[in-house]
């Protein structure tokens, strides 16, 4: 079971319905009790970046995932909640992040569309993949197992044994998005 | 690189039907059909505007959006923060404001403000005016005037925190004209934002002008799931980067 953490930042049901189209069972929810019992957690958001900290604060939700990682689950952020899992985030101010990711993101220049990213093939079966991005913050080290450019390299998936971060929007990203995401919870480590 | 420019067709939905081709369809079959083709988004635009029309237009956004793994933008008897909020709920990525932006602008900001600003935008509908340089802005399916400079309007809700800016330019009888529409986004003094341009758009040389112009995106109902990997091979070999490799 993967719980979607509800952070009120965008409608997570295609990720939902995405994740059953892969024959995993997702339950949307903000519930502490309900996210513990799950193999998996994914956070999801885009644009409102200071609301999704908040949120993130708000529910607690950040001493959770701390213990979620402890215990090995799968932890997984989508765009700004990619940015949720790293030290911290500059944008109009400085955002505490949970910390399970150490990188700090500063915003830059936004982009929005598809762009053309190359791939880890030895981790997603593929050279490269037409992805999409919304956001106007990245990591500018290049040290993932997928880059994009835009003014710029920058990381587009980062996985690091249990804990995954996607800049890209899979759920966006068309059949692509759909693969990507797919073996993203293939190769991450943790309890399945 | 830059962001891929996109070919996104346009579904008109009356009743919760997609009409197309003088015909009915499942509006979901039709627009999975379309995302299996190659589509770069799906707009949903929405004709009826009865209460039973948008509330089958919110089952329509709720279907396709469960299918569609691409950008789901909506347009069309968008009246108030609330229904934007409806939309968005049932999986709308985009809603665009028209008539009732230009009627009632702080609309456009209330919405911005409570659902943030990517998924708020604009669809502009115009017309160029006879023997003059003047776009102006039309309202209530196009034919009304509203009595505003359609340059000014695209800048000032730009300004407004809008996330784009689709632009349909007409002439002065109300019939697309795809040369008016490409002067139009050449005219326009670089909003802050990507410009979309929505016209019956289907010849490759077409498509190639209004990206040339400035148009982050084509939206055009001619795209159909038969044509629309024939238009984006030839985009591709005419060196314009679109999203072509996965299809």
């Amino acid at each position: 079971m993967i719980a979607i953490c509800d952070l009120g930042l965008e409608n997570p049901k295609r990720l939902q319905r995405m994740l059953e189209r892969l024959g995993y069972m997702a339950i949307i929810t903000s519930d502490h009790s309900e996210i513990a019992c799950c193999d998996a957690v994914v956070l999801t958001g885009q644009d409102m970046f200071a609301e999704g900290f908040n949120a993130v604060k708000r529910n607690k939700l950040d001493s959770l995932i701390l213990s979620m990682n402890k215990k090995e689950r799968q932890i997984i952020g989508i765009g700004v909640g990619a940015h949720l899992l790293c030290r911290s985030y500059e944008s109009d101010g400085l955002y505490k992040g949970i910390g399970l990711l150490p990188f700090d993101i500063v915003a830059n220049t936004p982009v929005e569309g598809f762009l053309h990213t190359k791939l880890a093939s030895r981790t997603f079966g593929a050279d490269s993949a037409y992805l999409y991005y919304a956001q106007n913050g990245f990591l500018t080290r290049t040290e993932g197992c997928a880059t994009a450019h835009h003014n710029g390299d920058f990381t587009a998936a980062y996985i690091n044994k249990n804990v995954a971060a996607l800049w890209f929007y899979p759920q966006k990203s068309g059949e692509m998005g759909l693969n990507m995401l797919k073996m993203t919870l293939d190769v991450m480590e943790g309890i399945k | 690189m830059t962001t891929c420019k996109r070919i996104i067709p346009e579904i008109t939905v009356c009743g919760g039907k997609a009409i197309s081709g003088g015909r009915e369809h499942i509006c979901a079959e039709l627009a999975f059909e379309l995302y299996k083709s190659g589509a770069d988004g799906i707009l949903l635009n929405n004709v009826d505007k009865t209460n039973q029309g948008i509330a089958a237009m919110f089952r329509c956004v709720s279907e396709v959006s469960g299918r569609v793994f691409l950008p789901l933008m909506v347009s069309g008897a968008i009246y108030e923060t609330a229904q934007l909020k409806i939309y968005v709920n049932e999986g709308a990525d985009r809603v665009y404001y028209n008539s009732n932006g230009v009627r009632s602008p702080w609309r456009i900001e209330d919405s911005v403000k409570k659902l943030g600003k990517s998924y708020v935008a604009v669809t502009v509908d115009c017309r160029k005016m006879p023997d003059a340089e003047v776009f102006q802005v039309y309202v209530s399916s196009a034919q009304v005037n509203a009595g505003r400079d359609a340059e000014i309007w695209i800048n000032d809700v730009a300004s407004r925190g809008v996330a784009d800016v689709m632009v349909r330019v007409c002439d002065h009888e109300g019939s697309y004209n795809h040369r008016y529409a490409v002067d139009l986004i050449k005219k326009l003094k670089k909003p802050d934002i990507p410009v979309l341009l929505r016209g019956d758009v289907i010849r490759c040389e077409d498509f190639v002008s209004a990206f040339d112009a400035g148009a982050q995106a084509v939206v055009s109902r001619e795209i159909t799931p038969e044509n629309i990997t024939i238009i984006k091979r030839e985009l591709y070999k005419n060196g314009v980067n679109v999203r072509y490799d996965e299809i």
